[in-house]
């Protein structure tokens, strides 16, 4: 829509309307006008006056008294000056009785007591107290003034409207004193009127209806719709400016998470958990490390602290598990079934028990060979929060995500392998491009990895995998070949979500909370 | 895993072919090399991944392994025949038996006729470095000296003496860097071994290699010192330099196979270089794995030879018609020996590798030799079914339905600091929760690398909170939820701990209160199935008191939820989050949810 002025809020319009007489006018009062409230005409008159439609002509300071709590008490109970000239027209004539007032301070009435006496109210003679004729209408003035105040808002009253004698005797020595009875607060008042481009703006508005924000029922049942339409037309929306509704929704890299994980459902994987912590010896003896590895150093791994903690039950270690430790035992030693030569050293069977933070997926892989209920042909997946002995920095989270699986199959080679890890490139990765490579792990041989071509990050590494070493899987009684695979998906989620550290992946290190969540691009 | 340095002329030179830059990215596939992005056309940096293959880790195992495939037919012994028939012995090295607690073994070789060059000088020190660092654990279990050889006079001894003792102090070679607390003319005096390790930068470097107080010492016929192994050569005899053509070279440590293996390696290399091994034996005065009386370079037979059945390439690999011609020919390319034994190969890896453990090492071995591109892609052939874990499913449906009511999800680190989980939580150290949310103790790490990653969350409130307190420019309301995993300690359970998947969510606005928190978790609880719950009213010092309860199943005092408004230390308090808005929060166990949940859930 052309338009030759830019398009005015509502209350800015209304001020224009307002203002166009051209005289000056102070917030409050165009706020009377527009039927708008202070504040919101202060906005929209920055509004205008960035737009040249309005200028300040002048401001004013005035002075507003504001009663302190003494000021209020004094509205309640009068002036101690009052109650002194009170307790003599009683009859009172003792100097010291008529400073003895309940709910004065006593230093308060000392001070009254020589005001009165100066000013000539009261005559002492031989210690006698008397009235004089002096007349006390500027005392109950100032009384007066201090109940009005009392009675005012916080925003108190017009200093320069309050009686002479009481701003003589009452304005505020230094600020905040403490016995002082008012305070003073300035406050600016400003005038505006309209420049001149304000008044033709406001011009071309007289008689031109204001446009109506919204569509309502009374317009569709009456039609009244057609003649707006046909004239004014409904005020258009700011349409770059729409408000963001806060809705639910999911993390962003949960979501990616989530977009893998049906990917491999879809492709008829079953899913594996397990537990955070984990014993050395599903975590790597089964896997085939050797405990001398250097990848099983204080370095590389999390220990549980010591104490009972530190290491599995043994009591609660089953005939099964136990029989997994000594077939996988005699697979490090050359003595196994697999007829594997082995590692050639003595395998420790209290390390077995000692408890790590998981340090790769595998270790499910590995716990899932020894359960009876294992299915051949079976397709396992596991999404395991995995935890390493890192620095953290950009490159490196406190934990993060492996995922990763098992193929057990008869019908399955390190052929079927490199099909599944394409299929992997293609569904989950999105590539066209992919190769294989000669790979090591300890636990697979043949071992590969797979590159893609991702669209943003050329090549890279998707994942390794392998078919499982005989002894991984000869010790748990699995006859049958069993390939295993890793992805590594981090970077691709990083794109995905638009951050260059790995660190904000999660949620508790995202800059700014909820605002970055929100901010995020949707995967 | 090593990365080295290599230079493309050099590899040229050895494989005995000029290599192009393009071809150097299959040939480096035989090795299981990487090339690194800071890899110039000419200037390589190759990461070794093979950890079981230290041969590979040096310029001239990478060429070896490529000149034996381009030349297809060559296996090992053609070239490497001193393994098995070794020439006249150069010397000897007598064990004296004071290194046996210290650092008990040792194995050298001469190498004649190679007149060393820059280049070779290089690539030696490159591998001597790169084998004492990853495979000898920086030295500890393995470390090389190489010395010039024509000055030298056999028999060699071999002998531990203390460290303080003058009667071995010699002239050690000074570092490239001289340091300034040291005099220049202290480095043309001898030094005890004592003093190396406390002055000599080497010495103070490779200290930890060393324990306990005595010094191995290598030492000539006339009394000269070679070197203190495994911190540092004398400058006497162990400064080798371009133009000597007689090197001996000596590897010490404390696993006798690593220690040949390492000095095979190294006799290939230098044969490849042109040099003539002669071999050096070794006379110990205890019994070793192979005897007292050893040889160098050994045949080391165990971890080289296989017999593999045809059948075993075939269904690993999935190739059914694989045929034995085949088989052999990519075997032999890999510069394997190769005999036939019926329907079985026989494979014989050269003596500088000591991975053949099992048939599979070998089936690998001919694939990469074939090369994996050969081997077409199959796609999986079975049916199986795809299925969520039963936690997973259940934490799916809470997500879908906190999602549903307007919760904005977060995942966060489990990994945490025991300050977020109690003291942030105004818990106070020793806190007794009687219920899990939290309990008493949680699941810490021994060695802490940094204090801020020290212990499993053990409830999932603290890393909403978390959230939030980064939260304050986002518009309200705050609506965040978590499902996600926490370790619970259980010294009854196996592993000391139990994982529990969790579902938390926090309310953060102006108005957030009690109520709005118990009415999503009810909503949620219904949701899950649970039509029986109970809420019991109970203190809480995360919670503002009379604003808290427990949620609890029927037939259960155990609680597996719970529901308050936090109180306001947590949230602006000394210890707390340094939020300012009011936030009330649940956190509930969904594991009570699973068993025949499909059956309970509400249509």
């Amino acid at each position: 829509m052309a338009s030759e002025a830019p398009i005015l809020s509502p209350h800015e319009v209304r001020i224009l309307q307002a203002a166009i007489h051209g005289n000056e006018s102070t917030i409050e009062a165009i706020a009377g006008d527009a039927g708008l409230d202070p504040a919101q005409v202060r906005s929209a008159i920055e509004s205008l006056k960035a737009r040249e439609y309005v200028e300040l002509t002048r401001e004013e300071t005035l002075r507003r008294a504001v009663a302190t709590d003494l000021g209020r008490r004094f509205a309640e109970i009068g002036t101690p000056e009052l109650a002194i000239l009170a307790k003599v027209a009683a009859g009172e004539t003792q100097v010291a009785a008529c400073q003895d007032v309940p709910g004065h301070d006593r230093r308060a009435l000392g001070t009254a007591f020589g005001f009165l006496k100066k000013e000539g109210y009261l005559e002492v003679q031989n210690g006698r107290v008397a009235r004089s004729s002096r007349d006390e209408a500027d005392l109950s003035g100032a009384a007066d003034a201090f109940r009005r105040l009392g009675a005012a808002s916080d925003e108190g009253l017009d200093w320069e409207d309050l009686p002479e004698f009481f701003r003589a005797q009452y304005q505020p020595k230094k600020r905040g004193s403490s016995d002082a009875a008012v305070e003073l607060r300035e406050t600016v008042t400003r005038w505006y009127r309209l420049t001149p481009s304000g008044v033709a703006a406001a011009s071309a508005l007289e008689g031109a209806r204001e446009a109506p924000a919204e569509l309502t029922r009374e317009m569709l049942r009456s039609g009244e719709w057609r003649e707006i339409l046909a004239t004014t037309g409904f005020r258009p929306y700011k349409i770059a400016e729409a408000p963001i509704p806060v809705v639910g929704r999911r993390d962003p890299y949960r979501e990616f998470l989530d977009g893998v994980k049906r990917k491999l459902l879809a492709l008829g994987f079953e899913e594996m958990t397990g537990s955070l912590v984990e014993t050395e010896f599903w975590d790597m003896d089964a896997l085939f490390l050797p405990q001398f590895h250097p990848a099983r150093e204080i370095h590389d791994v999390y220990f549980v602290a010591d104490g009972e903690g530190g290491y599995a039950s043994q009591s609660e270690v089953g005939a099964a598990e136990r029989a997994s430790i000594e077939a996988v035992a005699r697979e490090h030693e050359g003595r196994g079934v697999s007829d594997s030569r082995g590692w050639g050293y003595e395998f420790d069977r209290d390390r077995t028990r000692r408890l790590v933070l998981r340090s790769q997926g595998t270790v499910l892989s590995a716990r899932w060979l020894a359960r009876p209920d294992l299915k051949n042909p079976g397709k396992y997946f596991a999404m395991a929060r995995c935890f390493r002995y890192d620095t953290v920095d950009a490159t490196h989270a406190p934990d993060f995500f492996q995922i990763e699986g098992i193929v057990v199959s008869e019908h399955t080679s390190f052929r079927h392998l490199l099909g599944l890890l394409e299929l992997f490139a293609i569904e989950i990765a999105g590539a066209k491009e992919l190769r294989f490579l000669p790979a090591y792990f300890p636990f697979t041989e043949p071992s590969v990895e797979i590159h893609v071509e991702h669209p943003q990050l050329g090549w890279m590494e998707l994942g390794g995998a392998g078919v499982f070493r005989p002894e991984v899987t000869r010790p748990h009684g699995v006859e049958t070949p069993v390939i295993a695979w890793g992805l590594g998906l981090d970077r691709m989620a990083m794109i995905a979500l638009g951050i260059g550290d790995i660190r904000e992946l999660f949620s508790n290190n995202v800059p700014a909370g909820l605002q970055s969540l929100r901010d995020r691009r949707a995967c | 895993m090593p990365t080295i340095d290599v230079s493309l002329s050099d590899l040229s030179g050895l494989v005995g072919t000029r290599l192009a830059p393009a071809d150097v990215e299959r040939h480096l596939t035989l090795v299981k090399g990487e090339r690194k992005r800071a890899s110039g056309d000419e200037d390589l940096r190759v990461e070794l991944q093979d950890t079981n293959r230290p041969d590979l880790w040096c310029v001239e195992g990478i060429a070896r392994q490529i000149r034996f495939w381009l030349a297809r037919k060559k296996d090992w012994r053609a070239e490497y025949g001193f393994f098995e028939s070794p020439g006249a012995l150069a010397g000897t090295i007598e064990v004296d038996a004071s290194v046996e607690s210290v650092r008990p073994y040792v194995a050298g070789l001469v190498a004649r006729g190679w007149k060393v060059d820059d280049a070779g000088l290089r690539a030696f020190i490159q591998t001597q470095e790169t084998l004492c660092r990853n495979f000898g654990r920086k030295r500890a279990t393995v470390a090389i000296g190489v010395y010039d050889g024509a000055r030298l006079r056999f028999p060699v001894r071999y002998e531990a003496v203390p460290q303080e003792s003058r009667t071995r102090a010699f002239v050690p070679l000074p570092p490239t860097d001289l340091p300034a607390g040291v005099a220049p003319e202290r480095w043309k005096g001898p030094w005890t071994p004592a003093e190396i390790l406390r002055d000599h930068p080497t010495g103070r470097e490779y200290a930890a290699a060393l324990p306990g107080d005595r010094a191995p010492i290598l030492v000539d016929a006339a009394s000269v010192v070679l070197s203190f192994p495994p911190i540092i050569n004398s400058a006497t005899l162990g400064r080798v330099e371009p133009g000597m053509d007689d090197l001996f070279v000596e590897v010490t440590g404390t696993v006798l196979d690593h220690v040949l293996l390492t000095a095979n390696i190294l006799a290939a290399n230098l044969r490849d270089r042109g040099a003539a091994i002669h071999p050096v034996t070794t006379l110990y005065p205890f019994d070793t794995p192979r005897g007292r009386e050893v040889a160098t370079p050994h045949p080391l037979p165990e971890k080289r030879l296989l017999s593999v059945g045809l059948e075993r390439f075939r269904t690993v690999l999935g190739e059914p018609a694989l045929g034995a011609d085949d088989v052999r020919a990519n075997l032999r390319a890999y510069g394997l020996a190769v005999s036939d034994e019926g329907d079985r190969v026989r494979v014989e890896a050269p003596p500088w590798r000591s991975d053949y453990l099992h048939e599979v090492d070998a089936v690998e071995d001919f694939a990469i030799s074939r090369g994996y591109e050969s081997f077409p892609a199959r796609m999986p052939e079975e049916f199986t079914v795809g299925r969520l874990a039963s936690s997973t499913d259940l934490a799916d449906r809470a997500r879908d339905r906190l999602i549903g009511y307007g919760f904005e999800e977060a995942i966060t680190n489990i990994l945490t600091e025991e300050r977020l989980l109690r003291a942030a939580m105004n818990l106070a150290e020793g806190f007794s929760g009687a219920s899990r949310f939290p309990g008493r103790e949680m699941v810490r790490i021994a060695n802490v690398m940094n204090a801020s990653y020290a212990c499993l969350r053990d409830w999932l409130l603290p890393s909403l909170l978390e959230v939030e307190s980064h939260s304050a420019g986002a518009v309200y309301p705050h609506r965040i939820f978590e499902a996600g995993e926490v370790a619970v300690p259980d010294p009854s359970a196996p592993l000391r701990s139990q994982t529990e998947q969790r579902v938390a969510g926090l309310v953060a606005h102006e108005l957030a209160s009690f109520t709005e928190a118990q009415a999503y978790l009810n909503l949620l609880l219904r949701h899950l199935g649970a039509m029986d719950y109970i809420l019991v009213p109970a203190e809480h010092p995360t919670f503002l008191p009379g604003r808290f309860a427990l949620v609890q199943l029927p037939g259960s005092k155990d609680a597996v939820g719970v529901v308050g408004e936090l109180h306001p230390e947590v949230l602006a308090g000394e210890q707390g989050f340094g939020i300012r808005v009011p936030c009330s929060a649940f956190e509930l166990a969904l594991a009570p949810f699973g068993g025949g949940g499909a059956s309970r859930r509400p249509s």
